[in-house]
């Protein structure tokens, strides 16, 4: 069969993405602000609410056991996932930003002392950047920054900002603004060289390639489930064993402890000890599901769709001369930011919209990253493996048009 | 022309398009042709809050008591609509600019077109406008 025939068949597992929006045919380009939820996500959160609905953990029932045994299960597969060693080392959370704020709190708080040097990059989303800049405000540590190049990547010296003093690097493994791959592995090295610790942002990764956390050899790694086919609200921290056990307790309540008494309270173990109250159950079970069924795919097939895409954005980025590209790096992944001299991303973003095409427009988070290109924001189209050749096709006519009407 | 008259104009012109992609254009040849604002007027003062692009408004009163109102954006489609309100109240009294109903974006269809951002940012101009007339009366 060939790709563009499978692709028609994911699609058929997205409702939403088969409607007219504006009297016509929706164009998702907006996916890596959230992806888009197949059916079989969808249907084991009705199934959770339909059949096994029960607070874990806890319960001395039937529906409680099989809730708190659906629940350990998606442990497993995101540990099989991520490539962790075990289940004690995948800790829920909110999403990325919960997951960043819990490593400032509960390791940071405790680790960082005055002068220590946390590194991030200019590239960083500001969920990588103020939770780290609010620690040094705690802590009075430093917080040091990689520059860019013009192409968005890391300039080529950056381990030189790896010092004797660092005790954190903090980076982002995949740009949400520019669609830049950067060079972590290398980087997790240089850090751990001096005794640093390092957490990857995965947000903007996981749907691209295949981890291996234990080969990758960071400390933490974290992610949203909602970039990744999965609803919102749910998200995992990855931690190595012993770093999570050395860290202290951040969010404290119900689940998360061993035994309360008011002459003092003792804490559960990994994984529970920084999961404090009901978690989100069906959050976990959709994850987990939303993992099977994207793996199942294959990582082949899901690359073969992206370097269709990407041979298919070269055309249009070749055919649209007037727009500036930006990040235009080499290892990258299908994202595409794009500004014009004299015309507001917003007013490309409205006249895409007008014809279907749903892109993003702003500065995505990243404002340090345009304020280094001298740029307030770009309009901003990225892609998921539903999305086919021919919309690439329709999005450069509209593109066209839209640039046309604004000139 | 009263208010309402202009308004009513404003309605039948947009009428005349079927398609919002026509819609849009003409908001953008209305953006067009508001004229520059000086550099010198673009200042924080007559920024306009709320908006993802960056709005000036900056209003003055002629000597028979009317207003005259000059206006830029970085954004063509939001020059448009600023150009859009202000054909409405240009050279009427702060009072009337004050009264004036705004049904008639309704009645365009703009609202409903627009995102939650670009409505609301359209809200923050027409608070600025009738505060100028309330200031200005």
């Amino acid at each position: 069969m060939s790709i563009a025939q499978q692709i028609l068949n994911i699609r058929r597992e997205f409702p939403i993405l088969h409607q007219k929006v504006r009297g016509v045919e929706l164009v998702y380009l907006d996916n890596a602000a959230t992806t888009q939820k197949p059916e079989a996500v969808t249907a084991c959160i009705q199934e959770y609410y339909h059949q096994y609905n029960s607070n874990v953990h806890r319960g001395a029932h039937y529906l409680a056991n099989l809730a708190t045994a659906r629940m350990e299960e998606a442990r497993e597969v995101v540990k099989e996932f991520l490539g962790a060693s075990s289940v004690e080392e995948i800790i829920y959370t909110q999403g990325t930003t919960d997951g960043i704020n819990l490593v400032a709190y509960a390791w940071g708080n405790e680790n960082i002392k005055e002068g220590d040097e946390i590194l991030i990059a200019t590239s960083e989303h500001h969920a990588n950047i103020v939770p780290w800049q609010e620690l040094c405000k705690r802590t009075k540590g430093v917080l040091k920054v990689i520059p860019l190049n013009p192409d968005g990547s890391w300039v080529s010296n950056y381990a030189d900002w790896v010092s004797p003093k660092t005790k954190l690097v903090a980076v982002g493994w995949v740009s949400n603004a520019t669609g830049v791959v950067h060079p972590v592995a290398d980087m997790i090295q240089r850090a751990h060289a001096v005794g640093a610790k390092v957490l990857i942002d995965g947000a903007q990764a996981v749907s691209h390639f295949a981890l291996d956390v234990q080969q990758l050899n960071c400390d933490w790694l974290v992610f949203s489930g909602h970039k990744l086919y999965c609803p919102t609200g749910i998200g995992v921290l990855y931690g190595k064993k012993s770093v999570l056990e050395s860290m202290q307790v951040f969010r404290t309540g119900g689940e998360m402890i061993d035994r309360v008494s008011f002459s003092g309270t003792t804490f559960n173990q990994l994984p529970y000890k920084f999961e404090a109250g009901t978690p989100n159950i069906e959050g976990i079970i959709a994850l987990s599901e939303a993992i099977r069924w994207y793996t199942n795919l294959g990582w082949n097939f899901i690359h073969e769709v992206e370097a269709m895409q990407k041979r298919a954005m070269q055309d249009v980025m070749e055919s649209i001369p007037a727009l500036q590209w930006i990040g235009q790096a080499e290892n990258r992944v299908a994202l595409y930011s794009f500004v014009h001299p004299e015309i507001h991303p917003g007013d490309i973003g409205a006249l895409l919209d007008q014809q279907g095409i749903a892109v993003r427009t702003g500065h995505h988070c990243t404002q340090p990253l345009w304020e280094s290109m001298q740029l307030t924001g770009s309009a901003r189209a990225s892609f998921a493996v539903y999305n086919t050749e021919e919309e690439i096709a329709y999005f450069k006519k509209a593109l066209i048009k839209t640039l046309d009407m604004l000139s | 022309m009263s208010i309402i008259q202009k308004q009513q104009e404003l309605i039948s012109e947009f009428a005349m398009f079927p398609t919002w992609m026509e819609k849009y254009e003409y908001i953008i040849d209305l953006g067009k042709d508001l004229p520059v604002l000086d550099e010198s007027l673009k200042i924080e003062d007559h920024l306009i809050k709320g908006c993802q692009s960056r709005v000036w408004i900056s209003a003055s009163k002629n000597e028979n008591g009317t207003l005259h109102f000059t206006a830029d954006s970085d954004a063509i489609i939001t020059k448009g609509m600023v150009s859009l309100i202000l054909r409405v109240f240009e050279g009427e009294k702060g009072q009337d600019i004050v009264d004036a109903p705004m049904d008639f974006l309704k009645e365009i269809g703009l609202l409903e077109n627009l995102s939650p951002t670009r409505s609301n940012g359209l809200a923050a101009m027409i608070k600025q406008i009738k505060t100028y007339g309330l200031l200005m009366q």
